[in-house]
């Protein structure tokens, strides 16, 4: 019998591949694929950008620390003072910044804005006797597996 | 990863564990860390793990720049007070302070140029590295953490994030700043003012020379905290993808049929 899962890169992987050698599920009987996601195939071929995702969020934080300087500043000449003045101006800093990234950078997200989801980094192929199939589908669900399917042969 | 000839000693690493975290390669915009110079001279060379110019130069930005009142008169400057701002700055210092600033972020960028050459060819050449360190006094090991959660610890007090990261020198460094400068700019006692409802009194309590270190600071430190727990999670699944890969290696596999068929 063949059980094919899916994985995030996590501990709880390791934990349970540990956990099915220890059960007696043999090592040589145990596969892994690495599953490359979208980015990570971008960042082999190219090394000029290879953090284009947090491309927006390096690009906030640098205008909003330049503008909260500048609203500080002017802070203690306004009415409400350097301090309120420096969080208005460090928060509108970064949304110009993160905004105008986001926008220049719009194809670009528009083909590989999926990082949110869990995706299925690692697939792990295990073949096992009849008599182990139960123990180890219920640890694979244990540790945090995303899918698992199986192929009876 | 397993291109790697196992009889040839490692040329370049590509992350170390120790008891202060993790030192690593890794890809930087040399303008981005340009603009970190800028702000403060000093946290350009911290985000190339270049630690120790980084504390040199980040002390002697805070000593050099009280001395002269380069903070000061650019508060005055960016609140249309000219005349004040010239009339405050220390002639002694100015200078010295114009060229190690500049110094600094012109050298922050030709090494950030060239680590990046290193990250490529270290990672190219796709070195081993160990996940977890034990010594007496400590444990280190490569886990996956939080980017957003290291970022609001430094945003409630600069150093926070860092501890999280295991970084023990940064992030103690920056605790301790930290409360040099909200005591010498009295900012917390400021804040507390403002919840009361007395702003102008808010206002006339604090001191614009420390004050003005704080939003570079903050910004400086959330930034790194943010990049260096998603560096983390980075050299964790290269870490696991390279021992899944030793450990389990993929053998021929039939899928309907039963049985494997010799190679």
């Amino acid at each position: 019998m063949l059980i094919i899962c899916t994985f995030e890169h996590s501990i709880e992987v390791e934990q349970a591949l540990a956990v099915l050698e220890d059960i007696g599920v043999g090592r040589e009987t145990i596969m892994t694929v690495m599953m490359d996601n979208h980015d990570e195939r971008i960042d082999k071929t190219s090394t000029n950008h290879p953090n284009k995702i947090t491309l927006a969020f390096e690009a906030g934080m640098a205008s909003g620390t330049a503008l909260s300087v500048v609203g500080i500043s002017a802070g203690f000449v306004l009415a409400l003072g350097p301090i309120i003045w420096g969080i208005i101006s460090a928060t509108v800093g970064f949304v110009i910044g993160y905004g105008v990234t986001r926008v220049l950078q719009k194809k670009y997200f528009k083909s590989v804005m999926r990082f949110k989801e869990r995706l299925p980094e690692l697939a792990v192929i295990i073949e096992c006797q009849d008599s182990h199939f139960r123990d180890v589908q219920r640890i694979l669900w244990e540790y945090r597996a995303l899918s698992v399917g199986t192929i009876k042969q | 990863m397993s291109k790697m000839n196992p009889f040839r000693p490692v040329r370049r690493q590509q992350a170390l564990l120790s008891f202060d975290g993790l030192t690593f390669q890794r890809w930087q915009d040399p303008r981005i860390i340009v603009w970190w110079s800028i702000s403060f001279p000093g946290f350009g060379h911290f985000l190339l793990h270049q630690f120790i110019r980084g504390f040199i130069l980040s002390a002697w930005e805070v000593g050099i720049n009280t001395a002269a009142h380069i903070n000061e008169a650019m508060v005055y400057s960016l609140s249309g007070r000219f005349e004040l701002a010239a009339s405050v700055l220390e002639k002694k210092w100015v200078f010295a302070y114009a060229i190690v600033y500049l110094f600094a972020i012109w050298d922050s960028y030709v090494k950030a140029v060239d680590a990046n050459k290193q990250y490529h060819l270290a990672k190219l050449e796709g070195a081993k590295f160990a996940s977890s360190v034990m010594k007496p006094l400590y444990i280190t090991a490569l886990g996956q953490k939080r980017p957003v959660a290291a970022m609001l610890c430094s945003m409630f007090f600069p150093g926070l994030g860092q501890l999280y990261n295991n970084r023990i020198c940064l992030g103690f460094y920056g605790v301790f700043w930290w409360f040099v400068y909200l005591t010498m700019s009295h900012s917390h006692e400021s804040v507390l003012l403002l919840i009361l409802g007395r702003i102008s009194e808010a206002k006339e309590v604090l001191n614009p020379q420390w004050l003005l270190f704080m939003p570079s600071v903050i910004g400086g430190a959330m930034y790194d905290a943010y990049m260096t727990a998603g560096d983390h999670n980075r050299l964790f699944r290269l870490e696991q993808k390279q021992f899944l890969e030793e450990r389990y290696p993929q053998f021929p596999l039939r899928l309907i049929g039963g049985g494997r068929e010799p190679c």
